[in-house]
């Protein structure tokens, strides 16, 4: 069975009218940028300096007392969505499969923004970006989409956010939407990435995915531990109480990344890969739409 | 020290060169590949072996594993101390379940249940060869098991000597547990588990093949110790009881007595008791109807069968007395005075005597004297049993039977009898007062038909009537002819044999009811195919009836308190039933199955009168088929012990706590298998 068979699209699709239905647009497109221009929605007056439209200048407030206010309107534009894909090999493990998972999330994401006439990017990395989808628009890029998340495979040799996200802020050419989709195993820390991108203006939104097996593993005994991502080993023998202490360390682990997150109103999203990929789109609209 | 029943399966310990060798070529390590080291290395990095201990863990485990080998083979070969080897033991274990072994000890538990757990541990740690017999000692010598090596048989006999009410038999249960160790004297030995509350002890302990350990301590208790009931000699529906209240404690101590009849309360006696004090009341009361009787301590101590006495009040039915007489008003006064008279007066004199009561005649008397008890006053005509002569010369009382029933409290010295006539009896007679000439004046007489009283005495010539003596006399003559049913039921105590009177009246009434149904169909079908075993004994019961110098033999069912019954069978009236076992009424009933019987016939109107009247009797306690009784014995209420005792700890040294040393050994190795699966299959130890 294909990554994006024709029942995934089916529901890709049934996220899309829902996106539009019940949350108007509130997840991603259609938003209103901060940008005051020249759209058709009043925002504010400002003082009349000389070399302003005229046709901007608010008649009625001028007759009325004699001020010279013009008139702000907030201008609408276009939606950039990033979609930061970690395809290290940490990522690909699990049942269901990690990488697969993350994938599909990034599928659904990219086909509402699609759908919504946003803008749609998508950068593949590990220690750094690996593959990029540069900039694309129209529902028409679906297909292209799918095909460029397919042929994704894992790679690299370690995780580094922090470069991806410099390399990220120095392409792009507007600030926008940042979807980080990654388990955030990440040796020199996930915060360094997030904080570049949320100092550039750029509003992050986290996904953070793991497996079950990674939050409670089964393993005891003398057993030697073999590091996917890295190749690097160690022996260790796990007993029960090792198995509580890990189980402890992914909760406070999971709930560092939450309190971050809520530490500078970001998005925040975690999951399990048992969970269907369409559940945790309908949760992420679910929260995005108690947010906004 | 040790010896080994089965050293062959030391072989067995070559299993730990395969342990060293599985140790030697351990296990390599699984590789498990996982997506990211960042929580293992947190984890293991934070925390390094710290204690030099933990170098050594899996040579623990070794030697853990090597341990338990080892104990198992320790097990298999089976270890004995060498006393165990040398010898042989015969034990005869006496179980006192005697009426103080039922005290509730410090726990909760009963003496006796302490006891039954040391005996149990003991007979678990019967040896080969060794062998062990169970005898009680409560109320009777019982011997439960024989002598045996099998535990299990032991064990359940323990578990099935049952508690008793009565008092501890020890010397009759040695001298059985002697009679079963007599044949080998020699490494026999009698161990006896008691609480001391014992008669002789000093004199049992004497006896060196006996071995006396103590279960329990000392406790205090009240108990009731003496208990009897009787009916008043003054009064004809008044009773008297007799209690003796004990202390046993070591501190004064307050009660109540309470009295009850028939779950009426009759009386309450507060009592104060110094500590040892026993205290003895007499009580007084009346009641014509009788009844079951209790007497009641109000005591929560260790022992609660001491706290409760029960006894039978008999009834007084009413006797009926018919009076024929012209007027005499003194007689038909005194008549009526008592209490327990139905008086009927007439001046006809009846054929006989009213059922199961009196025909008083005052001076004409028929010819023909009635048949039954009768009592004649100033008979002036000749009957069949005596001839009326002249009149006394001299009627002075001269003499007066002082030793009489009919003529107690009574002084008549010097008295006239005016009008009194010679009699001359043609039957034996009995005079219990004589004139100056040896005349009789008031005789009593025996006769088939019923006794007779004769009182030659002209009531309206003399002043008998007015003095004290008359209505004293005449109230000696009622009682005489009502006998003396009904004037006690003595209480048995627990331990010993109750001798029972059997009421052959009521009895033969039963089986005449029960024979004169037509027999049952299961009856019908037995004797069809001759499998009837009572054939024969009633064929010679029936040759024993016709033959009235044998006395007649009859089945009885006892039933117990408890609700146990039992069959025996008596040769006349007296059932000898026991010993007695338990506290309470017991009640004894013909072994006729009179339900059955009813239950066939109960539409036949022939005898729907029979069947009512049975129908009243079943399921109901006739207290004339009863009788009661108590423990009120000081020895086993007094719950201390006489002497010193060996404590029964040390009888589980001995035995090794009840068990083998194998056990114990097998035991410890399970425990370091547990333990080592604990530590390493279960990876504690990391």
């Amino acid at each position: 069975m294909s990554l994006f068979d024709s029942e995934f699209l089916k529901k890709l699709e049934y996220l899309s009218l829902v996106s539009r239905r019940v949350f108007r647009g509130r997840l991603l497109a259609q938003r209103r940028t901060k940008q005051l221009g020249g759209g058709i929605e009043f925002a504010d007056h400002r003082e009349y300096t000389p070399g302003d439209d005229l046709r901007y200048l608010d008649w009625n407030v001028y007759a009325r007392y004699g001020d010279l206010l013009l008139k702000r309107f907030q201008e609408e534009e276009d939606l950039h969505v990033y979609l930061l894909l970690d395809i290290s090999r940490s990522m690909d493990s699990g049942s269901p499969n990690k990488f697969d998972y993350a994938r599909r999330i990034a599928a659904a994401l990219a086909y509402i923004a699609l759908a919504d006439l946003d803008r749609v990017c998508i950068m593949a990395y590990a220690d750094r970006p690996l593959e990029v989808l540069p900039l694309t628009r129209g529902k028409d890029r679906v297909l292209s989409i799918l095909n460029f998340l397919e042929n994704l495979k894992p790679a690299g040799t370690a995780t580094d956010l922090a470069t991806v996200s410099k390399s990220l802020v120095n392409r792009a050419q507007r600030t926008g939407l940042v979807v980080i989709i990654s388990d955030l195993y990440d040796q020199q820390g996930f915060r360094g990435g997030v904080d570049i991108l949320r100092h550039r203006r750029f509003e992050p939104h986290v996904i953070q995915i793991h497996t079950l097996e990674e939050a409670n593993p089964s393993l005891l005994g003398d057993v030697e531990l073999d590091e996917m991502e890295t190749g690097q080993r160690r022996k260790i023998t796990v007993t029960e109480r090792k198995i509580k202490q890990y189980r402890q360390l992914f909760v406070e682990f999971l709930s560092s990344i939450e309190t971050y997150c809520k530490t500078y109103s970001l998005s925040c999203t975690r999951s399990t890969t048992d969970l269907p990929f369409d559940e945790l789109i309908m949760r992420m609209m679910r929260a995005s739409g108690i947010q906004s | 020290m040790f010896e080994f029943a089965s050293p062959m399966l030391a072989w067995w310990a070559a299993l730990v060169v395969p342990i060293i060798l599985i140790y030697i070529i351990k296990v390599r390590l699984r590789r498990q590949p996982v997506s990211t080291l960042l929580f293992w290395n947190q984890l293991f990095d934070e925390k390094k072996p710290r204690a030099w201990w933990q170098q050594l863990r899996h040579w623990l485990s070794l030697l853990l594993q090597l341990a338990f080998v080892l104990l198992l083979v320790g097990a298999l070969v089976d270890p004995l101390w060498s006393w165990q080897k040398n010898s042989q033991r015969r034990i005869v274990l006496l179980l006192d379940n005697s009426a103080s072994m039922k005290a509730t000890d410090a726990g909760g538990q009963t003496r006796l249940h302490l006891a039954k757990e040391v005996a149990k541990g003991l007979a678990r740690s019967l040896r080969p060869g060794d062998e062990m017999s169970l005898v009680s000692t409560g109320g009777q010598s019982v011997v439960h098991v024989g002598l045996t090596n099998h535990a299990r048989l032991l064990i359940d006999g323990i578990a099935d000597c049952p508690a008793t009410d009565a008092p501890s038999a020890l010397l009759e249960a040695i001298a059985t547990a002697e009679r079963l160790l007599k044949d080998r004297v020699e490494k026999s030995e009698i161990i006896l588990l008691t609480d001391g509350c014992i008669e002789d002890f000093e004199r049992i302990r004497s006896n060196p093949l006996i071995k006396i350990y103590g279960i329990g301590k000392a406790l205090e208790n009240i108990a009731i110790t003496r208990y009897q009931v009787r009916r008043s000699v003054m009064d004809s529906i008044g009773y008297q009881v007799l209690v003796e209240v004990t202390n046993n404690g070591l501190d004064e101590a307050k009660t109540k007595l309470e009295i009850s009849l028939e779950e009426r309360l009759v009386d309450v006696v507060p009592m104060s008791l110094k500590a040892g004090e026993s205290q003895t009341r007499i009580l007084d009361h009346t009641s014509a109807t009788g009844g079951r009787l209790v007497a009641k301590i109000d005591s929560n101590d260790a022992l609660s069968t001491d706290d409760y006495a029960v006894s039978i009040l008999p009834q007084r039915a009413p006797l009926p007395v018919t009076l024929v007489s012209k007027g005499s008003l003194f007689l038909k006064s005194v008549l009526e005075s008592m209490p327990l008279v139905a008086l009927t007066i007439t001046d006809q004199a009846p054929e006989s005597a009213p059922k199961g009561g009196l025909l008083v005649l005052d001076r004409e008397i028929p010819s023909s004297l009635p048949r039954g008890r009768v009592l004649v006053l100033d008979p002036q005509n000749s009957t069949d049993y005596w001839t009326v002569g002249e009149n006394l010369e001299q009627p002075l009382v001269a003499r007066v039977e002082k030793d009489s029933p009919l003529t107690q409290h009574i002084r008549l010295d010097n008295v006239l009898f005016p009008g009194a006539k010679q009699l001359t009896f043609s039957k034996p007679i009995e005079a219990l007062i004589r004139d100056p000439f040896d005349s009789p004046m008031l005789a009593k007489m025996k006769r088939t038909g019923g006794d007779v009283w004769i009182l030659t005495c002209s009531l309206e010539q003399s002043d008998l009537p007015l003095r004290i003596a008359f209505p004293v006399l005449i109230k000696n003559a009622v009682e005489w002819f009502q006998g003396n049913e009904g004037q006690l039921r003595p209480v048995v105590p627990t331990g010993s044999l109750a001798s029972f009177l059997i009421p052959t009246e009521e009895l033969d009434s039963f089986s005449t009811f029960a024979t004169s149904f037509p027999p049952t169909q299961t009856e019908v079908d037995e004797k069809k195919v001759g499998l009837n075993s009572n054939d024969d004994a009633k064929e010679s019961a029936e040759a024993v009836e016709s033959d009235s110098t044998v006395p007649q033999r009859r089945d009885l069912r006892v039933n117990s308190p408890s609700g146990r019954n039992s069959a025996i069978s008596v040769q006349g009236d007296l059932a000898m039933i026991g010993p007695i076992l338990e506290c309470g009424i017991w009640t004894v009933a013909p072994d006729i199955d009179i339900k059955s019987k009813r239950a066939e016939t109960a539409d036949s109107t022939s005898k729907k009168e029979d069947v009512t009247r049975v129908d009243a009797q079943i399921g109901k306690v006739d207290y004339r088929w009863a009788f009661a009784s108590n423990l009120t014995n000081h020895s086993e209420s007094d719950l201390k012990p006489r002497g010193e005792l060996l404590p029964a700890d040390s009888l589980s040294v001995v035995s090794l706590g009840g068990r083998a040393i194998w056990f114990y050994l097998s035991l410890i190795g399970l425990w370091l298998l547990v333990i080592e699966w604990w530590l390493y299959q279960r990876r504690v130890v990391g």
